[in-house]
């Protein structure tokens, strides 16, 4: 009876181990005192460290799904049906997947056809750069791109709240209801499909041109924002800014964030209840990585892991992550007789994996790509089922395509359609960005 | 034949007890076929001769970035037919001489040779027209046949040193293959067990790992419980089976390895019974794909990312090039196995095939290595088509008769059906296994010599696409006319995991070609 919990949650994949094990680690009491106690203590794997503490998520085979699986297509009609901050979680977390989509199309399309055009692109490109740019917050350069489209171009039923929100100020968000996506009016713990794929077919412009059939981004805009109406209305309150501070579009900008409570951290890659507010201020410029290092566990690795230029050096934040695993590792296992047990174990590895993928997001405002990147790479070499977020794999699939690399978000978003057909969109303008590049890359001939 | 497990183990030990605490080794699928850049075409060619040459460019592992250790600056020339490159300072060869402008055009000149048999060179010789050394300047104009957008692209070859050589014809049996000079973060030498590579501070390298040795990989097992006992610090690719227990070790971490491979069963269509397309089609009918992988790979029904999944075509699933309507056929049916023999002549006699007299035998070969990532192949698939009553005899390909013969289309008359895997980076260009293969250097990875008119005119069509879904349409249909003709069996998409003990820090990998950020990689 007392590992029905853990199995639960921890499943097959690493084990039921009630009391010591082969499997379990010896953890080296020292390295408690890297990261500081109290913020390793607050952290929700330290919090949720018996099985006591998370009875009330492991008793329900949504929030299994959710953390072990993240499997959030599923969960978002359980979770739905309970309500509460639990239905907000998931419908938050189907935000993110739909916003880093939606992210991993403008990359794609302004790669494709804004850096790289060919003068057989379709007219209708203009839509698509439109949107792209918006999303990337280039309005200036979405405006310049919406004056381009002609009247009655196959687009123009997609592009026309587009067109109407530039006209203006452009505030956030903008209102997509006009999109012919035949979504139903926002309901907690629904799950709509949207149109299916391909939305439109553009011609190219060469003589007997073919038809490119393409699908929209701005309907991933509008399953994000779809799902984060869910969000508010099951949970209102500032949670959930917090939750979504991390992955915002970029057009979005800084929104203030709420703490965390623990519904909302659970199984995430977030620790403490700061680390919403953390990245929320983060847009602000660096001094928040000072304000919020006392707070939050986040803000206190990117301040620790500063290398001699004053910035994130990745090595060290790998270092001081991997402190931060062994610490919860040995607080977590104080609290169960000093042994580390398997759903212990795998928290941490969830922490270590969320650490490396919010200090990737601490770099890139910072403005260092390349130790963002290695920080992402880190991370994503460490995602498996219960680290695999599929927002976090999104997002560097968003920023593969950003780099105008295609290969590992090809294979990202293949693994995410086949669990969120919804998000087979995104495929449409990767697979032209994707079919760009391998036409203009010589020197990889294939390999026995 | 691959080495016995235990002496390439024994060996590996050898050599790390002789480096000394800066040096580390690592087991390979195989050992490469050539050091030569111009003549590679393994996996494990392209990984190693990224440590011992430069490229004139390269892209950052990281953000992609376009970069050169190479070049300086560059200019581009008549309105982008022309670029001008100019080299940086102080860059040496392995033997302490400069590089210098004249071995850029030297190597592009040994390119264009038409008595250079080299595929790489293929595709720089339709972009580049000529080079024009300035050594006053250290730098050379590169002449392209049209205006690229993006030229530096089109000249990211290995440069090879013009005093190693007696003219620009280049012959892949040339010492240079196994002892070359290069301006790589590594010098390196290959011996008949194992590649030895060894730091050579540089203007532009300095490695920060001493030593290297590369030794063969045997026996997956082995390899694993070799790293995990630390008697190397590196595996290029270990077997999905065995991942879990490389997980699972707090010492050694699983690294992802940008490369997308398929594999397949290249069938002979030129000689034998294979030759009649109704015997192909049988023969895929008669694979349990699902069986397969379990017993080779073995599968975890949970896992929503698989890393076996599987193809019905030449590309892998996630690529724009796949044709989804063209569905994948994971189990087997007998049925349609008797139907379609049946139809091409074939009797049952007492569970076997007889066509024309005589019993359907078929000589499966298998590139040898593969064995390292799916463990006993070769004898599955020649189980289940012998359950389905064709005879058969297998037999395991080395590495230099696979490169050597099987790709370059000379065992039509020893095998009815080859076992291998294709390897892509971000270009995936199947023409080379397909097109009907020429002297000018078409068809030159066809391994069966396959011959089909429809099928090069869709080649054709793919190399004169004006748009990319032009491009798109025509792999599209040529999938479906493959996977309906069945020149090849295709099984599945296998991706690619190293492990690497965690004592070696920062070892970043590129994809495709592994090693291009060696000298961030630590102790």
């Amino acid at each position: 009876m007392r590992c029905l919990g853990v199995l639960l949650l921890v499943g097959s994949a690493s084990g039921c181990t009630c009391g010591p094990s082969a499997a379990d680690v010896a953890v080296d009491a020292a390295a408690t005192a890297v990261v500081p106690a109290d913020l390793v203590a607050a952290s929700w794997p330290v919090q949720m460290a018996t099985e006591a503490d998370f009875r009330s998520f492991s008793s329900e085979p949504a929030w299994i799904a959710l953390v072990m699986q993240r499997n959030v297509r599923d969960v978002v009609p359980l979770l739905g049906a309970v309500g509460g901050d639990g239905a907000a979680r998931a419908h938050a977390e189907a935000s993110l997947a739909f916003r880093q989509a939606a992210l991993l199309a403008a990359h794609a399309v302004v790669e494709t056809f804004g850096k790289t055009p060919e003068p057989s692109d379709p007219v209708g490109v203009a839509h698509l750069l439109t949107v792209g740019h918006a999303l990337r917050g280039e309005l200036a350069e979405a405006r310049a791109a919406s004056a381009l489209l002609p009247p009655g171009d196959p687009t123009e039923p997609w592009h026309h709240p587009w067109r109407t929100w530039l006209a203006g100020p452009a505030n956030w968000p903008p209102d997509l209801s006009g999109l012919p996506l035949g979504l139903p009016p926002v309901v907690v713990g629904g799950w709509p499909a949207g149109a299916p794929a391909p939305h439109y077919q553009l011609v190219e412009r060469v003589e007997g041109g073919g038809a490119r059939p393409f699908a929209d981004p701005g309907a991933l805009l509008a399953l994000a924002l779809w799902h984060e109406g869910a969000a508010r209305l099951a949970a209102p309150g500032p949670a959930l800014d917090g939750f979504l501070a991390g992955y915002r579009l970029p057009v979005e900008g800084a929104q203030p964030g709420g703490e965390l409570t623990m519904p909302w951290l659970f199984g995430g890659e977030l620790l403490v209840a700061a680390d919403g507010l953390f990245l929320a201020d983060l847009h602000g410029g660096a001094p928040a990585v000072d304000a919020w290092k006392d707070r939050s566990i986040l803000a206190w690795l990117a301040h620790a892991s500063r290398g001699s230029a004053g910035t994130i050096d990745a090595q060290l934040a790998v270092d001081r992550v991997a402190d931060l695993r062994d610490a919860i590792a040995a607080a977590s296992s104080a609290r169960t007789g000093g042994e580390v047990q398997a759903h212990q174990r795998q928290f941490g590895e969830i922490a270590f994996t969320g650490a490396l993928r919010g200090l990737a997001l601490v770099a890139e405002v910072e403005g260092d790509r390349e130790q963002g990147g290695r920080l992402r790479i880190n991370a994503w070499e460490h995602s498996h089922k219960a680290t695999a977020w599929p927002a976090g794999l999104l997002a560097l699939a968003a920023w593969d395509a950003s780099n105008r690399y295609p290969s590992r978000a090809l294979d990202i978003l293949h693994a995410q359609v086949r669990r969120m057909p919804e998000l087979d969109p995104a495929r449409y303008a990767l697979d032209a960005l994707a079919l760009r590049v391998g036409r203009e890359r010589p020197g990889e001939t294939p390999g026995i | 034949m691959a080495a016995h497990p235990f002496r390439t183990l024994a060996a590996a030990a050898l050599a790390i007890g002789a480096m000394g605490s800066l040096g580390i080794s690592y087991y390979e699928e195989s050992l490469p076929s050539t050091l030569n850049p111009l003549f590679a075409r393994t996996m494990v060619d392209h990984r190693s001769l990224e440590l011992v040459f430069d490229r004139l460019y390269y892209r950052s592992a990281i953000t992609n970035e376009l970069k050169s250790r190479l070049v300086a600056t560059h200019e581009s020339l008549s309105e982008g037919k022309q670029l001008k490159i100019t080299l940086r300072e102080g860059v040496k060869w392995h033997d302490g001489k400069d590089l210098g402008p004249d071995d850029v055009c030297f190597t592009v000149s040994a390119m264009l040779d038409p008595k250079t048999p080299s595929t790489v060179a293929k595709e720089y010789r339709e972009a580049i027209l000529k080079c024009e050394s300035l050594p006053k300047e250290n730098a050379a104009i590169i002449t392209f046949s049209k205006a690229f957008h993006n030229p530096r692209e089109r000249i990211a070859f290995a440069v090879m040193p013009k005093h190693a050589f007696a003219n620009t014809t280049i012959t892949p049996d040339l010492d240079f293959s196994s002892r070359p000079i290069g301006t790589g973060p590594m010098k390196g030498s290959k011996g008949r067990r194992e590649v030895k590579f060894t730091a050579f501070p540089n203007g532009h390298h300095n490695a920060a790992i001493g030593e290297l040795v590369q030794a063969e990989g045997g026996d997956p097992f082995v390899q694993v419980r070799t790293l995990l006992n630390a008697g190397v610090q590196g595996v290029i690719s270990v077997s999905p089976q065995l991942r879990p227990e490389v997980q699972a070790n707090d010492d050694v971490a699983l690294k992802s390895y940008g490369l997308r491979s398929w594999w397949f069963i290249a069938l002979n269509t030129v000689n034998g019974p294979l030759k009649d397309k109704r015997i192909r089609q049988a023969l895929d009918a008669a694979l349990d794909r699902n069986a397969l992988r379990e017993l080779t790979i073995g599968v975890d029904p949970n896992d929503a990312n698989p890393p076996c999944e599987f193809v019905s075509g030449p590309f892998v699933q996630s690529s724009p090039y796949y044709n989804r309507a063209v569905k994948v056929r994971p189990a087997a049916d007998l049925a349609t196995v008797k139907s379609l023999m049946a139809s091409a002549g074939a009797t049952e006699q007492h569970g076997r095939w007889i066509l024309n007299g005589n019993p359907i035998t078929l000589r499966i070969g298998m590139n040898a290595p593969l064995d390292v990532e799916a463990k006993d192949l070769l004898n599955q698939i020649g189980n289940q088509l012998q359950s389905a009553g064709f005879d058969r005899q297998v037999f395991r390909v080395s590495s230099d008769d696979w490169t050597l013969k099987a790709v370059t289309g000379q065992f039509g008359k020893d095998y009815e059906a080859l076992v291998g895997k294709w390897s892509f980076g971000v270009v995936e260009d199947v023409n080379p296994m397909f097109q009907t293969r020429a002297a000018d250097g078409r068809g030159a990875l066809n391994i069966f010599n396959f011959a089909n008119k429809e099928v090069d005119a869709l080649l054709q069509r793919f190399d004169a696409a004006r748009t990319d879904t032009e491009a798109q349409d025509a792999y599209h249909d040529l999938h479906a006319l493959l996977a309906a003709d069945l020149p090849y069996l295709f099984l599945w998409r296998l991706d690619t995991k190293s492990a690497w003990r965690n004592e070696v820090r920062n070892n970043t990998i590129s994809p495709y070609f592994y090693f291009t950020e060696f000298d961030g990689w630590k102790l």
